[in-house]
């Protein structure tokens, strides 16, 4: 969307009063409504379909592999494809070594673990076929959903592969459910003095900077860190600033969980 | 895959159609209002492809602005997820993909009425979430339908299915099992005439049975144009409901 | 492409006018094809191919490798097909991502390559470890149309014709014998496809040919750069002269009715018969030109006279 100056000055002097008043009625710390779909990809293990109400979508798929993980210690593949954009361009490589980044490290790798010798890898394929703000936070509540709805084989073949080698086998049809706890990635807009969750295409314009939050394990994690928003209204901020965003952040999260939790 | 299971003496194949069914084939339009000027959804049997309409609109580049018609353009996506196992590189910039969007271009260039946006562009965007064979004739489906979704002039409807050739039987609407087994002919029919304006053959086909192929192709090809048919008529009609209400 | 031709209107009517009168600019009927020479060179695998002003020109190399893991019984063969500019100011060099060009190097790849027309099998060395690659590289020289007919002309000649060096296994151990050494082997040619191209015009506008019963739609055979330019849709078929159809490509362009296309493949059929015989022909004059002591040192007894 382009806006005029005024539009955009009009804009920011509105989102920066006490308290913000956004364009959509929102308040700070409300998110847009958004659809979810689980499971509808057969031939993946673990399937999604996010779409927010501003035409945003997003799908995810998770597809695992068995490895021999004394040789391939890489675990996790994320594959971020975003339509609009070429592959190697900035943008989809800093959200493509993001989302690698906190998911390895907060994933715990013993889930996927089967025998002293193999466990899963797990490919998580992310197509975002639309956007109009930035899709970071719109995906990580995508693999969230994929991540949870993940159904794997049973192993029935023994665990311990090291006296005896075998290929681990696994039951004709039985499948276990994934069990990881994945962690959720937040943006917030800082405008003037304010913290606005869920930066709308509008708001992002005249956004001073961005932040983005992780959330494991039910409290706030790292990475933290600032995202570009816009080109042109980039400014500093201070201590406040992330202070409000990170009680903002634990004040909604839960909530979050609780609503990705009961699909 | 022996050769023998792929039709059986008793006249089925492998996923218990006879010889001249389709597959499932469910449609919707206007699945992404927010995000294009004109999409659809298509499932024809496990293949499902999201297809995404912007435009008419002002091009990007100057260079590709025609003033004498719209610029189409299409951009296939075949998602590294797409098939049971899962491709390591992106099938982006591939030959075989660079021909599938040439012949798709082709295609419906003579079908869209051009003419009536000048200097403009309509990109179409087709994502192919999962695939199982005959892909191309559902590539056409897709396009077909999200351009009408659209409101891009057309002559008629584009539809298209995968025959093959077993032994001597013609089978329609091949999956993937199928189409790695034998030979295939795709077709692009318009409306409800006989008339191709897609024709791939892939593999051998004998010239004299060819025939017997084109002729099951173009009758499958019509009754697929009657179900989008019925789902646009469907949609049409909740739509006119919705307005006067 | 890097610099389009443009045709002036006048001339682009005038041509399409003198075809609805059933007239083609070079005094060709619609099925008649250009007068196709082949020559060949002095090696072996060294043709060129024309047909009016279009020349091709195509070299079959060969090469031991190591064959593909997942096919240790299947020796390698590629075909290249990049078109410089050489050939005309329309193509770029080093970027064939041009439509036409892809179409062009998909349908010789189908119809030879993905075919079968070469026993891939025959290729092999030792399994798994060391097999022959072929390779033919086809040179674009002049443009005229016609460029997928001729290139896969020349690349069968050209198979047909060429003979890798013969060799000894023992063990792992491989030995090349030269040419002058050992006679060399010819490559295993299952069958030999053979592309024809129609290009269709529409004489009346788009409403009839797309509603209309009329079928009046134009199709001619071998088209020169100028019909090629002008024309709204084109089809290639390969055949053998076994009756086989290898391949079919009509991607997109003027709807034609089923029957119409069909009626195409029959006419091409005629085609590939006498092409076949040509390039036999050509290939039989030619390995009796290089033994002319043959026929004078044979111990076959004249029965016959």
């Amino acid at each position: 969307m382009v806006l005029s100056v005024t539009e955009k000055a009009y804009l920011y002097e509105s989102l920066s009063a006490v308290p913000p008043l956004r364009p959509d009625g929102r308040a700070a710390h409300q998110f847009r409504p958004v659809e979810l779909f689980t499971d509808f990809l057969p031939t993946s293990n673990g399937s999604s379909k996010i779409v927010a109400s501003d035409g945003s979508e997003c799908i995810v798929s998770v597809k695992a592999k068995v490895v021999d993980h004394t040789v391939d210690n890489e675990f996790l593949v994320v594959d971020v494809d975003i339509a609009g954009h070429r592959d190697d361009s900035q943008f989809v490589l800093s959200i493509g070594s993001i989302l690698t980044k906190v998911l390895t490290q907060q994933l715990e790798q013993r889930g996927l673990q089967l025998t002293r010798k193999y466990s899963f890898k797990l490919f998580i394929d992310v197509l975002v076929l639309s956007s109009y703000s930035h899709p970071l936070s719109l995906i990580s509540f995508a693999i969230y959903a994929a991540l949870n709805s993940t159904y794997l084989p049973k192993l029935i073949s023994s665990d311990d592969d090291l006296d005896v080698a075998e290929l681990p086998l696994f039951h004709d049809y039985d499948l276990e459910k994934l069990d990881v706890r994945v962690p959720l990635l937040f943006t917030v807009a800082l405008v003037g003095n304010n913290v606005l969750i869920d930066p709308a295409s509008n708001e992002s314009d005249v956004a001073n900077n961005g932040l983005v939050v992780t959330w494991s394990n039910g409290k706030i994690g790292t990475p933290i860190m600032t995202i570009g928003l816009n080109d042109d209204n980039v400014k500093g901020f201070g201590s406040s600033h992330i202070r409000t965003t990170l009680e903002m952040i634990e004040k909604c999260a839960p909530q979050v969980v609780k609503a990705l939790d009961g699909i | 895959m022996s050769r023998l299971e792929v039709y059986s003496p008793e006249g089925l194949r492998l996923d218990g159609r006879r010889w001249n069914e389709l597959r499932r084939f469910q449609c919707s339009i206007n699945t992404h209002a927010n995000a294009a000027d004109g999409s659809s959804y298509l499932e024809q049997g496990n293949n499902k492809i999201i297809t995404l309409i912007s435009g008419p609109q002002e091009p990007k580049l100057r260079s590709q602005m025609n003033v004498n018609r719209a610029t189409l353009a299409i951009t296939v996506n075949i998602t590294k997820f797409s098939k049971m196992e899962r491709s390591k590189s992106s099938h982006k910039n591939e030959r075989r993909v660079l021909e599938m969007q040439t012949s798709l271009a082709r295609t419906f260039e003579k079908n869209v009425m051009l003419h009536l946006y000048p200097r403009t562009s309509i990109d179409v965007q087709v994502h192919v979430l999962q695939q199982d064979g005959g892909l191309m004739g559902s590539l056409i489906n897709g396009i077909t339908l999200a351009l009408i979704d659209a409101g891009i002039a057309m002559y008629d409807y584009i539809s298209g299915v995968t025959v093959g050739l077993y032994d001597t039987t013609p089978l329609l609407d091949l999956n993937s099992l199928e189409e790695n087994a034998m030979s295939s002919v795709t077709l692009g029919v318009v409306g409800k005439s006989e008339k191709l304006s897609l024709l791939l053959v892939e593999d051998k086909v004998p010239l004299d049975r060819l025939e017997s192929v084109l002729a099951i192709g173009i009758a499958g090809s019509h009754r697929i144009r009657e179900l989008m048919d019925e789902e646009l008529r469907k949609h049409g009609k909740k739509r006119l409901q919705n307005a006067s209400s | 492409m890097a610099k389009d031709i443009e045709i002036s209107t006048s001339e682009a009517k005038f041509l399409v006018e003198a075809l609805k009168q059933n007239q083609r600019l070079d005094g060709r009927g619609f099925d008649e094809l250009r007068d196709v020479k082949i020559e060949l060179g002095r090696d072996y695998g060294d043709v060129t191919v024309s047909m009016g002003k279009t020349r091709v020109h195509c070299r079959i190399s060969c090469e031991i490798t190591q064959p593909y893991e997942d096919r240790p019984f299947e020796g390698l063969f590629f075909i290249s097909t990049e078109i410089s500019p050489m050939a005309g100011p329309q193509f770029e060099n080093g970027n064939n991502t041009g439509e036409d060009e892809i179409m062009c190097a998909r349908i010789i790849e189908k119809a030879v390559r993905r075919s079968g027309a070469l026993d891939v099998e025959g290729l092999c060395i030792v399994a798994g470890s060391k097999c022959w690659a072929v390779r033919a590289d086809v040179h674009f020289l002049n443009c005229d149309g016609g460029f997928i007919d001729a290139s896969c002309i020349a690349v069968m000649t050209g198979l047909l014709h060429f003979k890798k060096p013969d060799i000894s296994v023992s063990g792992e151990q491989i030995t090349v014998h030269s040419i002058e050494e050992r006679e060399p082997v010819p490559l295993g040619v299952l069958h030999i496809p053979i592309c024809v191209s129609f290009s269709f015009f529409n004489p009346e506008d788009t409403e009839e040919n797309i509603k209309g019963d009329s079928n009046n739609e134009i199709a001619i055979i071998d088209a020169t750069l100028k019909e090629e330019l002008l024309r709204d849709g084109t089809l290639t078929v390969t055949l053998n002269k076994n009756r086989e159809v290898v391949q079919v490509s009509k991607a997109g362009g003027l709807p034609m009715d089923a029957l119409m296309l069909m009626d195409c493949c029959h006419k091409a059929y005629k085609i590939t018969e006498t092409l076949t015989e040509q390039i036999l022909s050509k290939l039989k004059e030619d390995s009796e030109g290089r033994n002319k002591y043959a026929a004078m040192l044979s111990s076959e007894n004249n029965r016959q006279m």
